[in-house]
């Protein structure tokens, strides 16, 4: 739906202006412990849809009045098409006789941006993204962030007296902790489901000078990574990258890094499907 | 002496190559990326989504309008979803 009719124009024109939009992760992956209130009251939205055979499902549009009554329901695959979609909130919108929001009000309970990203002292984050690139569901770009810490990135740059043309391996567990996360984005998104199975990750120092000192990185990597329950998936990864280090002051000026080939196979019961994909690798400025 | 400056001209010629080769594939590398997040639509957040269920709640009741309460498995804000 992130990508379909939660990206539809009238949708969020209606979805704004007329409605409190809010979202729920069931799972709460990657955010954190939700509050007990919150639970208990998804729960009893899921007790009233269930006691009112509404349709359901963990990925679902629920429509509640004022009163917090649970109005109706709309599941993923109704809702994730916008031809649907808009006219189920017209017409919610038509029976309900509701008026436009103030832009202040929509503004000010809009929740916050969440603050940026801290690394331990003199450690950073590699903003990875993914994606298919002619895959026949549109399933958007995945975003994860690697926290290396300062003796892990360290390993990408070269000892002080480097010559330019010297190449040395990035250790395993440090090219792991960001090869874990180069999967396509799909139904299974768990980090944790994912297992490098062979990978190989050399660095070179390209230019060498007291004030800079450019590496270029070339690597390979075989990563097992389920697509779904019950099946199989294994992206395979040729990749260069190249970042730059600042010797007097000991630390990245910038990192990137991109494959030149990726492909995910995912297999169930029946033949393999496999699906080009790109992975691209970003240094996080400091904010 | 000849040879010597054939043998020079190839070596500075082969550094510039290299050079040359090196800023080629970060241009190339540089353009990958920023294709990558070009590509990711995040017009789902021009929505004013509000904090929590909680605080939709809140603000159905006190405006009188209704929730639109949008649940799913995984992180929405990273697409991992």
């Amino acid at each position: 739906m992130r990508v379909s009719s939660l990206s539809n124009e009238r949708v969020i024109d209606l979805v704004s202006a007329y409605i409190v939009p809010v979202w729920v992760s069931r799972d709460s992956y990657q955010l954190g412990p939700r509050p007990k209130e919150e639970k208990a009251e998804l729960s009893r939205v899921d007790r009233e849809r269930s006691a009112r055979h509404l349709d359901g499902g963990a990925v679902c549009v629920y429509l509640l009045a004022p009163d917090g009554t649970l109005k109706t329901t709309l599941k993923v695959q109704k809702a994730s098409k916008p031809e649907i979609l808009i006219p189920f909130l017209e017409k919610l919108i038509e029976t309900d006789r509701l008026p436009p929001r103030q832009p202040e009000a929509r503004r000010a309970s809009a929740a916050p941006k969440r603050a940026p990203r801290r690394s331990e002292k003199d450690g950073l984050f590699l903003h990875v993204l993914t994606r298919f690139t002619q895959h026949r569901t549109n399933y958007g770009v995945s975003q994860d962030w690697a926290e290396l810490t300062a003796e892990e990135w360290r390993s990408f740059v070269p000892a002080a007296d480097v010559r330019a043309g010297a190449s040395w391996e990035v250790p395993g567990k440090v090219a792991d902790k960001l090869f874990r996360y180069f999967y396509p984005p799909g139904p299974n998104w768990r980090a944790a489901d994912s297992t490098v199975l062979n990978r190989s990750l050399t660095a070179t120092a390209v230019t060498v000078s007291d004030k800079k000192v450019r590496v270029s990185l070339h690597g390979t990597l075989e990563l097992s990574h389920p697509f779904g329950i019950g099946t199989e998936g294994r992206v395979r990864a040729k990749l260069s990258g190249i970042l730059t280090y600042d010797p007097g002051r000991r630390v990245l000026t910038s990192f990137l890094m991109a494959s030149e080939e990726a492909e995910f196979v995912w297999q169930g019961k029946g033949p393999p499907h496999p699906d080009k994909m790109v992975i691209a690798v970003e240094m996080e400025r400091a904010p | 002496m000849r040879r010597r400056i054939v043998f020079l001209t190839a070596l500075a010629c082969g550094a510039a190559v290299s050079v040359w080769a090196g800023e080629a594939d970060e241009a190339r590398i540089r353009e990958r990326v920023e294709q990558v997040k070009r590509s990711n639509s995040e017009a789902w957040q021009k929505v004013p989504w509000v904090a929590s269920l909680t605080e939709a709640r809140r603000l159905s009741e006190k405006e009188r309008i209704p929730i639109f309460l949008f649940t799913h498995d995984g992180n929405i804000e990273t697409g991992r979803c």
